[in-house]
């Protein structure tokens, strides 16, 4: 890989320590996967929740900061696994806290972008078409590469950081036009998609997919972003999509031959209403009562809570219930001055704040079933803290949960 | 008999022990317990078994972003493979190999675009011999 005079000093050290380690660690990955040199990233979004992390995770970061490292290009986080001023309510052990907030020290002392969310690009660290980024978070990459048409690769714990501290990253793999075409058609047939719709539809395509590249016709261009990330969040869970197509809507996709460009589909799935219906049937592992609901994976945006608010205004959780919503402070913040807060909190919902139900431990709680309105945490907790999925859309949540 | 068989190197370094093998995708975040090395996803055909010292034969990886720190912390804690093979190694496996190494000093080959007969003709338990910095993997099959 061609680095150039002023890499090559970086490697040398003449940036610290901290820079040398970032710069070893992506010229190995460069050369491994043939990557011709190494371009600059605008931003950054990287991992640094404990459950994931592991001490090997608080260890590496801590090395970094040892070492003198900073962020820079603006770099935000990831949810993380404890809620910061609430983790004994959540009954988080105290051990697993204080490694958690070990790392939340060191992504500090690397001035991190503090915003603990999935959803950086609806919350202010916002890419444009064709901005080159080095992100971690499955969700925040398929949005990113997908509705905004930037790019990025997959990037995974420590290499992200390595990134964010050089400003730079190998170009290969989705940075790379001629390997962002699409591979797979996927034709919708159905018309009037509910939010749900969206998820449902991601978890197909996923599994359908695997890491191909699909292109989907069929949906109004007038999808919200709230629809759109739920997709693919749901199709970077299921499968593992980094860059998917939406025909009228992702930038590179102005027509199927478009986002196809030399290649020829290699696969046509049709998905109908009937699909549809069938697999959310599918995603829920249960049909008894839930005694947790968890809603904001992705992490809810306003609208989202707007919606919530409206729906859930004079009633109140059923005793036996938790109702938690996960999103970020900034937007918790946002819908405290709208008035939203002490609508759900009055109605018996917990909304917690930059983190979630995949990457914080809810074990201690002994929850049976969870019923949600979001795909990827139907397909993750299961296996993750042993309970049961019931899978369905807002408003049915709210008949089953209140009264 | 000796079974040979070719791939890319990724990660240089010699190795050698019984083999693990399968021909499903694998995850690391939340399939495997880093503090013992064994399996704990329910849903794989390995549920259950042990990477601890193996040459660990499986397709490729699949699951969240964060599989590098589970590789890290299984190796941190003395429960990491021996060597690894894939038909494809994504940066995600790759990393965590890497930091493996310069956190800890610990070298585990990486060899991927391997030959997929592999996945027919060796079983889980086969003594194999790995050469990273070749690519090439040698299978001693019990004489039957």
């Amino acid at each position: 890989m061609y680095l150039s005079k002023k890499q090559e000093k970086m490697l040398d050290g003449e940036d610290g320590e901290g820079v040398r380690l970032a710069m070893q660690l992506i010229t190995r990955i460069g050369d491994m996967y043939g990557a011709d040199r190494l371009v600059e990233i605008s931003r950054s979004h990287v991992l640094g929740h404990f459950g994931s992390l592991h001490i090997a995770g608080v260890e590496l970061l801590e090395k970094f900061t040892n070492l003198g490292a900073k962020f820079i290009v603006p770099t935000t986080v990831d949810p993380i696994s404890i809620e910061p001023n609430r983790w004994k309510e959540l009954k988080i052990e105290p051990e697993y806290a204080e490694h958690q907030l070990r790392l939340i020290k060191a992504l500090n002392e690397m001035r991190v972008v503090p915003t603990y969310s999935c959803i950086p690009y609806l919350i202010g660290n916002v890419p444009r078409y064709k901005e080159v980024l080095a992100w971690s978070e499955s969700s925040a990459v398929a949005y990113s590469n997908s509705i905004v048409g930037a790019r990025t690769n997959r990037m995974t714990a420590g290499f992200d950081i390595a990134c964010a501290i050089t400003g730079l990253t190998p170009n290969f793999g989705f940075l790379r036009d001629e390997n962002r075409h699409g591979q797979v058609l996927v034709e919708v047939r159905k018309k009037e998609l509910r939010d749900l719709d969206y998820h449902t539809l991601g978890y197909i395509v996923g599994k359908a997919v695997g890491n191909m590249i699909p292109v989907i016709t069929g949906l109004s261009r007038e999808s919200k972003a709230d629809q759109l990330k739920g997709l693919g969040a749901a199709a970077a869970s299921s499968g593992s999509v980094a860059l998917f197509h939406v025909v009228g809507i992702s930038p590179d996709a102005g027509s199927a031959e478009e986002a196809f460009g030399p290649n020829k589909p290699e696969d046509k799935i049709v998905i109908d209403e009937e699909d549809i219906a069938k697999t959310e049937d599918e995603i829920g592992t249960s049909d008894e009562e839930p005694d947790l609901i968890a809603v904001g994976c992705p992490h809810f945006s306003v609208p989202e809570i707007i919606d919530l608010a409206r729906l859930v205004r004079g009633k109140k959780v059923k005793s036996g219930v938790e109702f938690w919503l996960y999103t970020s402070e900034s937007i918790c913040n946002t819908a405290e001055r709208m008035g939203l807060i002490p609508v759900l909190e009055s109605a018996g919902i917990k909304v917690l704040c930059s983190t979630c139900a995949v990457v914080c431990s809810i074990r201690n709680w002994g929850f049976n079933v969870m019923m949600t309105n979001s795909a990827k945490f139907a397909n993750v907790v299961p296996s993750e803290h042993g309970i049961d999925i019931a899978y369905a859309p807002l408003e049915k949540i709210v008949e089953v949960s209140m009264r | 008999m000796v079974l040979a068989f070719k791939g890319r190197s990724l990660v240089g370094g010699k190795a050698e022990g019984k083999t693990l093998v399968t021909r499903q995708a694998f995850m690391f975040p939340h399939g495997i317990d880093p503090k013992t090395g064994r399996i704990t996803d329910v849903r794989h055909e390995l549920y259950g078994s042990s990477i601890k010292g193996r040459v660990f034969i499986f397709p490729f990886g699949k699951g969240s972003t964060t599989g590098s720190t589970w590789i890290l912390e299984t190796i941190r804690c003395g429960n990491g493979p021996v060597a690894i093979i894939n038909l494809e190694t994504e940066p995600i496996i790759a990393t965590g190999v890497i930091l493996g190494e310069m956190l800890y000093g610990v070298r585990i080959p990486v060899i991927d675009e391997v030959e997929k007969r592999i996945f027919n003709e060796v079983r889980s338990g086969d003594r194999a011999k790995i050469d990273g910095d070749t690519g090439s993997i040698e299978v001693m099959k019990p004489s039957k």
